[in-house]
C-alpha cells in the first residue's frame, strides 16, 4: 500500500514538473544585445516612411486622373488602359488596381501584390479553386498550366468555373474566375476577374486587353521650376526594387540573370546594374576586375581613393573610366572599348553600375550614364 | 522480466502499463490531430497536438501533448530497459533495442525543440548566407545607414507570439536609446485604413488598424501584425509592410521592421544554374536540379549539385531542392533548409536497434540450433 502511494506521488511529481516546464517562458521585460544583422534589404529601406507608404492606402485613385480610357501619368507605380465601359474603383489593401468590368456590380477585377512568394503558386491556384468549390490540383498539374506575359514577367494563367464563394461565403453557382499569377522571389502579383460565367465570357476580351496594358512606372510631370536637365529623360523604369530615369534613346531590355536593371544605351553600348550580397570582393578588387577587363594593371587602395566620386542611392560611390581592348566575363572580346563603372561596397550588399561599349559611343553617352546613375532611387 | 527496484520513482517510470498508456495517448493524439488538420492545416495541428507539452482549452491543460508523451515514453524506455530490466546475457539484445528506440524518440524531441526550418530562394547568379522561416516572425531594429553583423537587435518569434490581446513585453537594449513595448500580436491580419464597419485589434494608429483574419490552413500564408511603442512613438508592425517604421531619437533614426525569422548559415550558397528536365514532348517536369557553389568562411569554393533525394548536407544543415519558378530575370530555385543537430540521430538509432535485434535473434537462433542438435543426438542415441 505504501509503495502504491509512493508511485502515485511520483507520478504526481512528474506531472507537476511537466506542467511547470513549459510555463518558464520569457518575462514581461527582456534585455537584448545587438547581436543580429540587418540584411541587404535594409540598405534600401526607406527612412521616414509614413503609414500610407508602409501599408498602402485607398488614396491612389486621385493620382490616376480621370477615367478617360488612356494611360495616366501618375505617382502610382502602375498604369493601364481602362477598357470601354469599365469603372475604376477605389484601390484598397490587396487591391492595387481595382476595377468593375462593364460597370456591372456582379463583376470584379483586381490586381494584388504580395511580398515574397505569397504562399507559392500551387497554394494560390488551389485557393482560387477552393473558392469555386473545385478540388485541389496535384503538384505536377501546375507545370502544365498555360502562361502569358504580365508586367514584363511570365504569369501562369487559369480559367475556372464553379460555384464561387464570395467574401460573405454565399455560394454563387455558374461563376467563372479568370486569373493570372506572376511569381518572383521578391513579390507575387495576382490578377483575377470573377463573376457570372456569361458576363465573364462577354468581358474576357476586355480583360485580356486590360491585362496586356498593365505597366509599371511612368515619369511624373516635372515641376515647372525644375532646372533644365543636362540630358533628356524618358519615362521611369524599375528593376530590382529600384526606380530610375531612362535617358533619351536608351532602351530597357529587361532584367537578365544577375542584371537587375539592363539597358542598351546604343546598339553596341550596354549599361546594367548588379547588387551582390556582402562586400563581393571589396572595392579595390572590383575596380581591378574592371581594369583587368580592358587589359590595365591593378591599382592599390590609394589609387582607388584618388578616383572621382558621385552619389548613388545616397552613398558616395567611386567612378572608374578605363579604355582598351575589352574582354568581359562572356569571353568575347572587342577592340577600342571604354568601360564606365560606378560602385559602392557595404558589409551587407554592394552595388555596381557598369556601361561598356565602343569608346566613341561611351564618350557621347557619359552624361546620360551619370544622369542615369544619379536618378536611381529606392 | 523486469523486477521492482524498491525505488518508487524508478518503478513508476518503468511500468509497462505506462508505456501502453503513452502509446495509447499518442494514438488518441494522432486521431485528434488528423481531425484538427482538416480545418486548421498541418502546421497548426502539429503545433497544437504534437509539438506541445499539453493540449490547452480555456487556459487549462486537458490532455498530454506529443512532447509530454514522447518524453515520458523515452524515460520509460531508458529506465525500463536499462535499469529495471536487470540486464543479463539473455536480455542484452532487448536492452540495446530499448536504448535505440529511446534514442529515436529523443532525436525527434531534440528536433522539435531546437531545429530551425525554412527556405531559401535564389536566382541564377544570386547568393545568400541565411535562410528564412516560413512560419516564424521576428522584429529587427537597426540604426539607419548602419549595417553588418552586430548592427541590429533581433526580437525572435518566441518573444512575440505570446503577446496576444493586452499582453505586452518591454524590450531593452544598450544598443537602443529607447525601450520598445510590444503588444497585441495577431497571427494573421491585414493593416487597413480604419473604417466604421470593422473593429481593429487594439487602437488605430495614424488612421490605420489591425484587421484580424482567420488563420489560413496553409500557415505560411499568414501575415502577422502587432502594436509597438518605441520610445513613446506608437505604431503598427506587419509582416508584409512595404517599409519599416522610423523612430527618431536624439537626432538618430532607427528603423523597426517585422519579417520572417532569418537563420545564418556557416557558409554561402550561390546558385550557378538551375536545370529542369521535362518528359518527352511535354512541359511536365521529370526532374529538376540546381548546380550551386558552397563558399565557406575562408572563401574556399566547392561545386555541388542539389537534386531530388540528393540534398546538400553540411554540418547540421540540410538543403533540399523543393521548388522552382521563373520570372523575366530568369529562373529561380527554391530550397527547403533544415538546421537540425539531430539530423543523423534517427539513422544511428536504427543501427542500434538493428544491433539489438541481431543480438537477440542470433542468440535465439543459436539456442534453437543447439536445442535441435541435442534433440537429433538424443534421437540418434535412442535409435542406435
Amino acid at each position: 500500500m505504501k509503495r502504491q502511494r509512493n508511485s502515485v506521488g511520483s507520478a504526481a511529481l512528474l506531472g507537476i514538473a511537466l506542467l511547470l516546464a513549459p510555463s518558464c517562458g520569457a518575462g514581461s521585460e527582456v534585455e537584448l544585445e545587438a547581436s543580429g544583422r540587418t540584411g541587404s534589404d535594409a540598405i534600401f529601406a526607406k527612412v521616414g516612411a509614413d503609414s500610407e507608404q508602409r501599408f498602402g492606402s485607398g488614396q491612389l485613385k486621385e493620382q490616376h486622373g480621370p477615367n478617360d480610357g488612356h494611360n495616366h501619368p501618375a505617382k502610382s507605380p502602375f498604369t493601364w488602359t481602362t477598357p470601354e465601359g469599365w469603372v475604376e474603383l477605389e484601390p484598397a489593401q490587396f487591391r492595387e488596381v481595382n476595377m468593375q468590368p462593364a460597370g456591372d456590380a456582379e463583376l470584379q477585377c483586381y490586381m494584388t501584390i504580395l511580398g515574397g512568394t505569397g504562399g507559392g503558386l500551387p497554394a494560390n491556384i488551389n485557393r482560387w479553386r477552393s473558392q469555386l468549390g473545385l478540388e485541389e490540383l496535384g503538384a505536377e498539374a501546375f507545370l502544365d498550366l498555360p502562361t502569358t506575359g504580365l508586367l514584363g514577367g511570365i504569369a501562369t494563367v487559369v480559367e475556372l468555373e464553379g460555384s464561387f464563394a464570395g467574401m460573405d461565403g454565399t455560394p454563387q453557382p455558374g461563376s467563372t474566375l479568370l486569373g493570372m499569377i506572376l511569381m518572383t522571389p521578391e513579390f507575387t502579383v495576382t490578377l483575377k476577374m470573377t463573376g457570372p460565367t456569361e458576363k465573364i465570357a462577354a468581358e474576357k476580351e476586355n480583360y485580356e486587353v486590360f491585362c496586356a496594358s498593365l505597366r509599371i512606372s511612368v515619369q511624373e510631370p516635372a515641376p515647372e521650376a525644375a532646372p533644365e536637365p543636362a540630358v533628356t529623360l524618358q519615362p521611369e523604369g524599375s528593376g530590382g526594387g529600384l526606380t530610375f530615369a531612362i535617358p533619351d534613346g536608351w532602351t530597357d531590355v529587361g532584367a537578365k540573370s544577375m542584371r537587375l536593371i539592363n539597358l542598351m544605351a546604343t546598339e553596341n553600348t550596354q549599361c546594367y546594374v548588379i547588387i551582390l550580397n556582402g562586400e563581393a570582393g571589396g572595392l579595390v578588387g572590383n575596380l581591378n576586375r574592371w581594369r583587368g577587363e580592358v587589359g590595365l594593371e591593378p591599382i592599390d587602395e590609394a589609387g582607388a581613393k584618388d578616383l572621382p566620386t558621385l552619389t548613388m542611392l545616397g552613398r558616395e560611390s567611386n567612378i572608374l573610366e578605363v579604355s582598351g581592348d575589352y574582354q568581359g566575363m562572356g569571353g568575347a572580346g572587342a577592340e577600342d572599348q571604354t568601360l564606365l563603372g560606378v560602385c559602392w561596397i557595404d558589409a551587407e550588399a554592394s552595388m555596381f553600375v557598369k556601361m561598356v561599349g565602343p569608346a566613341t559611343e561611351v564618350a557621347e553617352q557619359k552624361d546620360n550614364f551619370i544622369s542615369f546613375v544619379t536618378s536611381l532611387q529606392n | 522480466m523486469a523486477t521492482k527496484t524498491g525505488n518508487p520513482i524508478v518503478d513508476t517510470l518503468s511500468y509497462l502499463k505506462l508505456s501502453c498508456l503513452m502509446l495509447f495517448s499518442m494514438f488518441i493524439l494522432t486521431i485528434l490531430g488528423t481531425l484538427y488538420q482538416v480545418d486548421n492545416g498541418l502546421y497548426q495541428a502539429k503545433h497544437v497536438f504534437f509539438s506541445s507539452w499539453f493540449i490547452w482549452k480555456g487556459g487549462v491543460p486537458i490532455f498530454l501533448g506529443g512532447l509530454s508523451c514522447m518524453t515520458i515514453l523515452t524515460i520509460n524506455m531508458l529506465v525500463g530497459g536499462l535499469i529495471r530490466l536487470q540486464i543479463t546475457q539473455r536480455n542484452f539484445g532487448v536492452a540495446i533495442i530499448h536504448l535505440g528506440t529511446a534514442l529515436l524518440l529523443g532525436s525527434g524531441m531534440v528536433k522539435v525543440l531546437t531545429a530551425d526550418e525554412g527556405n531559401l530562394t535564389l536566382m541564377e547568379g544570386q547568393k545568400a548566407d541565411y535562410f528564412t522561416s516560413l512560419f516564424k516572425w521576428e522584429i529587427a531594429i537597426w540604426e539607419a545607414g548602419k549595417t553588418g553583423p552586430g548592427s541590429a537587435v533581433i526580437i525572435g518569434d518566441a518573444l512575440l507570439t505570446d503577446l496576444a490581446g493586452d499582453e505586452s513585453r518591454t524590450i531593452k537594449s544598450a544598443f537602443l536609446p529607447f525601450d520598445l513595448v510590444l503588444s497585441g500580436f495577431v497571427r494573421n491580419c491585414r493593416i487597413e485604413p480604419k473604417g466604421p464597419m470593422w473593429q481593429s485589434e487594439g487602437p488605430p494608429v495614424d488612421g490605420y488598424g489591425i484587421l484580424k483574419m482567420r488563420p489560413n490552413k496553409e500557415s505560411e500564408r499568414d501575415v502577422a501584425g502587432m502594436h509597438v511603442d518605441a520610445g513613446g512613438k506608437k505604431g503598427l508592425l506587419w509582416g508584409f509592410q512595404r517599409e519599416p517604421m522610423s523612430v527618431e531619437v536624439d537626432g538618430r533614426t532607427f528603423l523597426v521592421d517585422m519579417r520572417h525569422e532569418r537563420y545564418d548559415m556557416p557558409f554561402t550558397i550561390r546558385l550557378e544554374k538551375f536545370m529542369k528536365e521535362e518528359h518527352p514532348g511535354m512541359t511536365m517536369a521529370k526532374a529538376y536540379r540546381s548546380d550551386v557553389t558552397q563558399i565557406d568562411a575562408k572563401g574556399n569554393e566547392e561545386k555541388i549539385r542539389i537534386q531530388m533525394n540528393e540534398p546538400l548536407r553540411s554540418g547540421n544543415l540540410v538543403l533540399f531542392q523543393s521548388s522552382f519558378g521563373s520570372q523575366a530575370g530568369g529562373t529561380y530555385s527554391v530550397f527547403s533548409v533544415v538546421d537540425n543537430v539531430s539530423d543523423k540521430w534517427p539513422e544511428y538509432s536504427l543501427w542500434v536497434v538493428t544491433l539489438g535485434m541481431l543480438l537477440t535473434f542470433v542468440r535465439s537462433l543459436l539456442k534453437t540450433i543447439d536445442k535441435q542438435s541435442k534433440a537429433r543426438a538424443r534421437a540418434a542415441g535412442v535409435s542406435s
